[in-house]
């Protein structure tokens, strides 16, 4: 295994954190190779014990050589290990201990694989799976707020409050036990695809309900985290997965898409988050602005389905996203905040003339003037100008028609290339202040 | 089902098992390094997650369809997450019979941080609780037979 990690180091990886992985993967060989040196008459449980340790180091290995730069996004990469540095610092034995998080590019979808809180280690690992195919959509890797609501149920920062207020509120209505949840499966207003599955004796179990609990959860971190840019995110990479007819409520670890949609558009409502920011002015641009963010926020938040579909009530429902605000107000930036209105219209503006959507430029007296664009407006910025596409590029098409209009691939381009050069901004105006 | 998930590699008795032995070891015979430092560490996270949620959010593993790339990352879903809960509740309750849990708890992660930062020093009684705690719980985690 020491060899394999030492062989590891021959790949292209991205600058700093490899180190510190390479590192604590060695210390972790260096441990089971102390506990051999010291075991004497093992037993046979003994040996396979350290043997799933050791093959547990192993998986970590091989990983280090799946992150190779130029396999994912790694402006959003590095977002992402900001957030996740941030929100999942834990008190170790030793003190304060922010956990190491490695990027790989993996083959199927979006993941986040976490330290066991039974293992032993020096540094918590994390691994962010980005899905190899879709290394420049950085708009569908909003999906990572849901994947980020996973390790945050074994975090200090975040544990107390999902276990101490927002659980007890989701262990109710249908999500309270099995006999609830099968109950409202019966319901005069349930579809018929759900009737039907009980009809043939489906019985949820105890773990299923646990497991929707947890990920509706995930999905309302992800969407205080990220905003209407994950609600979008969310629906694009899981609707066109799911027939309406479909509701697979029989072997699913997840809550039915549809309910997932449901639980999102009454956030959304909750959060006020269904209005634009841009307000109704027909003033330099703004109606198509303030039009793309509607089309944005309809296609976020709206078509919810009927109310059978919502398995959180409103008051609950109102006292989880108060608690998961009250998480992140913490942690002062990190969550999504709504956009200033003038600075979103300029990075529409932006990405109408295909340029990556960021604040910078030169005052009348040649003064550089650069704003903070947080991830999440980038992202709200880049899926606004998609939905209202056709109406803000009408003039740029008008002035320049040899410039046909974006692709959605182009558009994430656009904004993958504004986060790293606003990680360049935030340096300028870092080193200014 | 891959051939190594036969082996129940995603048993979390077994890496329970590893840290407690290890752990206890170290406290009964600290080292001169700080080779110590994972096994207290690790001890000590166990007990936060366990106070703040009784592993219950650990006992979720998001499933998650994969490519047979992954092959090697697929979760066993035999973890038996609720034989550790109940091992630990045993050891904790072993360790502080006359004390609420969570003052249990206390000190025994006094002691584990004591043992990280001291190069093993720690306080006598602290050590005797910690100790009984561990061996409780490897007891607990081992199957009769």
């Amino acid at each position: 295994m020491a060899r394999a990690l030492r062989e590891a180091l021959r790949h292209d990886y991205g600058p700093e954190r490899s180190k510190e992985f390479f590192d604590e993967c060695e210390t972790r060989i260096a441990e089971i190779g102390y506990a051999l040196e010291a075991a004497q008459d093992m037993t046979s449980r003994e040996v396979a014990d350290h043997l799933r340790a050791l093959a547990s180091v192993g998986s970590r290995v091989a990983l280090l050589e799946r992150s190779r730069l130029g396999e994912y996004s790694w402006p959003f990469a590095e977002a992402i290990t900001h957030i996740a540095e941030r929100l999942f610092s834990n008190e170790e034995a030793t003190g304060p201990q922010r956990p190491i998080v490695h990027v790989v590019a993996e083959g199927v979808g979006y993941h986040i694989w976490d330290d066991d809180p039974e293992q032993q280690f020096k540094r918590r690992i994390m691994v962010v799976a980005f899905p190899r195919h879709l290394r420049h959509h950085v708009l569908l890797h909003s999906i990572f707020g849901h994947e980020l609501g996973h390790p945050a149920l074994k975090s200090d920062e975040t544990m107390g409050i999902i276990f101490g207020r927002i659980i007890p509120l989701m262990r109710k209505g249908a999500l309270q036990d099995t006999v609830q949840l099968k109950r409202w499966m019966r319901a005069e207003q349930a579809p018929s695809q759900v009737k039907a599955a009980v009809g043939r004796g489906f019985e949820p179990s105890d773990d299923q309900v646990r497991d929707w609990r947890f990920e509706l959860l995930c999905d309302l971190f992800g969407l205080v985290l990220f905003g209407p840019a994950f609600a979008a995110a969310h629906r694009m990479i899981l609707e066109p997965l799911t027939a309406p007819e479909d509701y697979a409520i029989e072997s699913a670890t997840h809550p039915p898409y549809r309910l997932r949609k449901k639980l999102l558009a009454d956030a959304m409502t909750l959060l006020h988050w269904m209005e634009p920011v841009i307000a109704a002015t027909n003033t330099g641009g703004a109606e198509a602005g303030r039009a793309a963010e509607a089309a944005l926020l309809a296609y976020a938040g709206g078509d919810a389905p009927d109310d059978w579909h919502r398995l959180i009530g409103i008051e609950d429902l109102e006292a989880i996203l108060a608690a998961l605000t009250e998480m992140f107000d913490r942690l002062p930036g990190l969550a999504y905040s709504r956009p200033d209105p003038e600075i979103l219209r300029e990075l529409l503006d932006r990405l109408a003339w295909c340029r990556p959507p960021i604040v910078q430029g030169l005052d009348p007296d040649d003064n550089p003037v650069n704003e903070r664009v947080p991830i999440q407006h980038c992202l709200y910025a880049g899926w606004a100008f998609w939905f209202g596409r056709d109406a803000l590029e009408a003039p740029r098409l008008d002035a320049r028609p040899d410039m046909p209009s974006l692709n959605f691939h182009q558009v994430n381009r656009l904004c993958e290339q504004a986060l790293l050069q606003q990680r360049a901004i935030d340096a300028v105006l870092g080193a200014a202040a | 089902m891959p051939i190594m998930a036969a082996q129940d590699q995603n048993d979390v008795r077994g890496s329970a098992r590893v840290l407690a032995s290890t752990a206890k070891r170290y406290l009964d015979q600290p080292p001169v390094d700080d080779r110590h430092v994972p096994s207290m560490n690790g001890v000590f996270r166990l007990l936060k997650v366990f106070e703040a949620s009784r592993l219950e959010g650990y006992e979720y593993q998001p499933g998650i369809d994969r490519g047979p790339e992954a092959v090697y990352m697929l979760p066993n879903p035999s973890r038996h997450v609720g034989e550790l809960r109940a091992a630990l509740e045993q050891a904790l309750a072993d360790a502080g019979p006359d004390r609420g849990q969570d003052v249990t708890i206390s000190v025994i992660q006094a002691s584990l941080r004591q043992s990280a930062t001291s190069r093993g020093h720690v306080d006598e009684g602290d050590r005797r609780t910690t100790t009984v705690f561990l061996s409780s719980l490897l007891r607990e985690l081992t199957p009769a037979g």
